[in-house]
């Protein structure tokens, strides 16, 4: 199990616990069910990289304790 | 950094379950280890290729069996180096290929005997060259000659030609050739102004470019067919014609020309020829066909008279033939008579020439004689009126009858004459000294004394209303007289005269001055000499003695030097420059002070005066001339000239002008007939 940290920088700062062969897309739903913003408006980033929904957090080397960027569409 | 909101893991699996994910915390037991999956992924490609290379291999195996089997089924039988199973020994071997030898001979030997059939019972002869074409000029082949003609060189692929068998001659193509070579190396001009339709007569219209036609078709060629029984040459008379016509329109003019050509030095022998010949001179012959005239006539005369003394008709006729022989010389431009002319011309001149160089003695005798000869004459015209003689005189006398007209001239020139006299009391004598010279019978002596030419110039008056220009011709002292009388000379005036006495004194002075530097010249050489020898005298004496001539030389220079700039000063106290500057215009007129400035004025601000300006100044001056250039006794518009014309004509003294209004007199036709009845 891995915790993800999710900042939005306008307030809004979350931790979620999640598997790391967890897609993209599960993890938005967990961060969808904890913000209560709908998960196809989320858009996750680090920097300017905007990380795909069918990729898993692994592959994209997201451990434990990582930031990463929260936007919505 | 505010703390990040955060579910709990129960919630969190809750959440999972929800939306269809493995709760957490399940996972954690299956840990796959990487490096093993790596390791076994790795081993199992290896075990593939080698499968692969397993199954290659043995399929190569079985191809190359099957190679091998097709190749030693091929192979099969009797190798050349095998023993051969069959009994085949050399002779029979011998005796196969002779059997075959004979056949062939066989085969050839019916193959020649059927070509001797059918080339037997045929004659070749002249006939059969009929339809032959030769391939060359009718014109390439000399009359009487022998030409060997072979068939035509043909490409083997050329399909046959529908006119047959051509023929030609190789020395002739080679003839041919070398005629094409030496056209093409003539480099004629591929566009010829003159080379149009209308210029080729009669002939075909060329092709557009037509110097470009040959490579395109190929050389044209001319041939002839050889005809019956082999004769040639008998054409129809219409191709004759044709063919004559052909000929005639290759020989037309050329009129094209080289335009480039350089001019050269010299000509060459046919241009020499084409320049004209210089005419021979006609008129040495022509001489002396007139002298062989006149030595016929001389030698004829005698011969004439000799024949028959009796004629005289006959004795008369050679006169004709001279005389008509001069009347041809008149016309012809005769050397002979130009020259005689010439010798009397220069004859006369030099007797005037004579007459001019006399003496007073001379002329005094001359006086003698001509009064002599006058007396004579008179006395000869008494006895004898020998025809109408036209002399100066006689004009002169003439021109007498006319009282009013001389009355008024009279007047006129008494007036000028006084005039005349209060100016040449002062003027030299060379003017009247002219008058005098119009006067053929008057010497210069006479003209010195200052009071004759009055005398004189009263009796011209007298005598003649119209006074006779001196002529030019007559010398230099006649020349001035006119010269003077025309108003080309200006009288000297009071101030030119003055100035003539300056300068006068002036020469003198100058004469003067040079007698005097002369004589100081020479004085200064006898000083010099002097020292010089006074120097040979006391050379060698001491130092002292040099510095004190030294001094005495310098004192004697001061000496000298203050003399000079005295008797300097004496020698200008006399000096009166005459200073005259005189401007001339374009025309070598003297220009007045004021012309002057406005000439220099004009030079200076470059421009001059506008072009009404300058024709005026221009008329006044052709005014000036034409005023100068009229007879002296005479206005302008010649009306002494045309009175005394009228007065002639009418034969009366006076004339009326006008009658009230009209302007034709009405007595005038009048007094004719009455003249005439009085005649």
């Amino acid at each position: 199990m891995v915790e993800i940290e999710c900042n939005d920088r306008l307030g809004k700062k979350i931790r979620v616990k999640a598997s790391p062969r967890d897609t993209i897309g599960d993890f938005k739903k967990l961060v969808a069910a904890q913000i209560g913003t709908e998960a196809r408006k989320i858009v996750l980033k680090k920097w300017y990289k905007e990380f795909k929904d069918h990729i898993t957090l692994d592959d994209y080397e997201l451990h434990d304790g990582m930031n990463v960027e929260l936007y919505y569409r | 950094m505010a703390d990040a909101e955060e579910l709990s893991l129960e919630e969190t699996n809750r959440l999972r379950i929800q939306a269809g994910l493995a709760p957490l915390g399940e996972e954690t037991e299956d840990v796959i280890d990487e490096d093993q999956v790596a390791y076994d992924n790795y081993q199992q490609l290896k075990e593939d290729r080698q499968r692969e290379k397993n199954a290659k291999e043995v399929m190569e195996r079985i191809e190359k069996a099957k190679n091998r089997q097709k190749a030693t089924e091929k192979l099969k039988g009797k190798g050349l180096g095998d023993a051969s199973d069959d009994e085949e020994s050399a002779m029979k071997w011998i005796k196969k290929s002779r059997k075959r030898e004979k056949e062939l001979a066989e085969k050839r030997a019916r193959e020649l005997a059927e070509m001797d059939k059918g080339f037997e019972g045929v004659q070749y002869d002249s006939a059969d060259l009929t339809g032959m074409k030769v391939a060359h000029d009718m014109a390439e082949f000399e009359d009487g000659g022998e030409v060997i003609l072979t068939l035509k060189d043909r490409g083997i692929l050329d399909e046959e030609d529908e006119d047959g068998i051509e023929l030609t001659n190789v020395n002739l193509e080679e003839r041919e050739r070398l005629r094409k070579n030496q056209e093409n190396k003539k480099k004629k001009p591929g566009y010829n102004v003159y080379d149009d339709e209308e210029f080729t007569i009669g002939g075909a219209s060329k092709n557009l470019l037509s110097q470009y036609d040959e490579e395109l078709e190929g050389p044209k060629r001319t041939s002839f067919v050889i005809g019956q029984e082999g004769r040639v040459g008998q054409d129809s008379p219409a191709q004759q014609k044709a063919s004559i016509a052909q000929k005639l329109k290759a020989q037309a003019v050329d009129l094209s020309y080289e335009k480039m050509q350089e001019v050269k030095d010299y000509y060459t022998h046919e241009e020499a020829a084409l320049t004209f010949k210089k005419p021979k001179k006609k008129k040495k012959v022509r001489r002396r066909v007139a002298q062989d005239d006149e030595d016929s006539v001389e030698n004829g005369t005698p011969a004439n008279v000799q024949q028959d003394t009796s004629y005289m008709a006959v004795d008369e006729q050679p006169a004709a033939p001279v005389k008509k022989s001069f009347d041809e010389e008149n016309f012809v431009d005769d050397d002979d008579l130009q020259q005689a002319l010439a010798r009397t011309r220069r004859i006369a001149n030099k007797k005037k020439q004579q007459i001019q160089r006399i003496t007073p003695e001379d002329i005094a005798r001359n006086i003698a004689q001509q009064r002599d000869t006058e007396q004579l004459d008179n006395e000869n015209e008494d006895e004898a009126d020998s025809g109408l003689v036209i002399s100066n005189t006689s004009e002169f006398v003439n021109s007498l009858s006319m009282d009013p007209v001389i009355e008024r001239e009279k007047r006129e020139r008494e007036r000028q004459q006084a005039e005349a006299e209060a100016a040449a009391a002062a003027s030299s004598a060379i003017v009247t000294e002219m008058q005098l010279d119009s006067e053929e019978d008057v010497d210069m002596e006479n003209a010195e004394s200052a009071d004759m030419p009055h005398e004189n110039g009263e009796n011209e008056e007298e005598i003649s209303a119209v006074v006779d220009e001196p002529l030019v011709s007559r010398g230099m002292a006649a020349t001035l007289a006119l010269l003077n009388q025309k108003g080309f000379i200006a009288k000297p005036t009071e101030d030119q005269l003055q100035r003539e006495k300056h300068a006068a004194g002036r020469l003198k002075w100058i004469a003067e001055q040079k007698r005097k530097d002369a004589q100081r010249e020479r004085e200064r050489e006898r000083d010099r000499l002097r020292d010089k020898e006074r120097d040979k005298g006391r050379e060698g004496r001491g130092r002292d003695y040099e510095r004190e001539r030294e001094h005495e030389r310098e004192v004697e220079k001061e000496r000298k030097e203050r003399e000079r700039m005295k008797e300097y000063e004496q020698r200008m106290k006399d000096y009166k420059p005459d200073v005259n500057i005189e401007y001339t215009d374009e025309f070598g007129k003297v220009m007045t002070p004021k012309e002057a400035y406005r000439v220099l004025s004009h030079k200076f601000h470059g421009k001059t005066s506008g072009k009404a300006k300058t024709e005026k100044r221009l008329r006044k001056m052709q005014e000036e001339l034409a005023l100068n250039s009229m007879g002296s006794s005479d206005t302008p518009h010649n009306l002494a000239a045309a009175m005394i014309d009228r007065q002639e004509k009418t034969g009366s003294a006076h004339f009326v002008l006008s009658v009230g209004n009209r302007g034709v007199l009405p007595g005038d036709e009048d007094n004719a007939a009455k003249k005439r009845r009085t005649e």
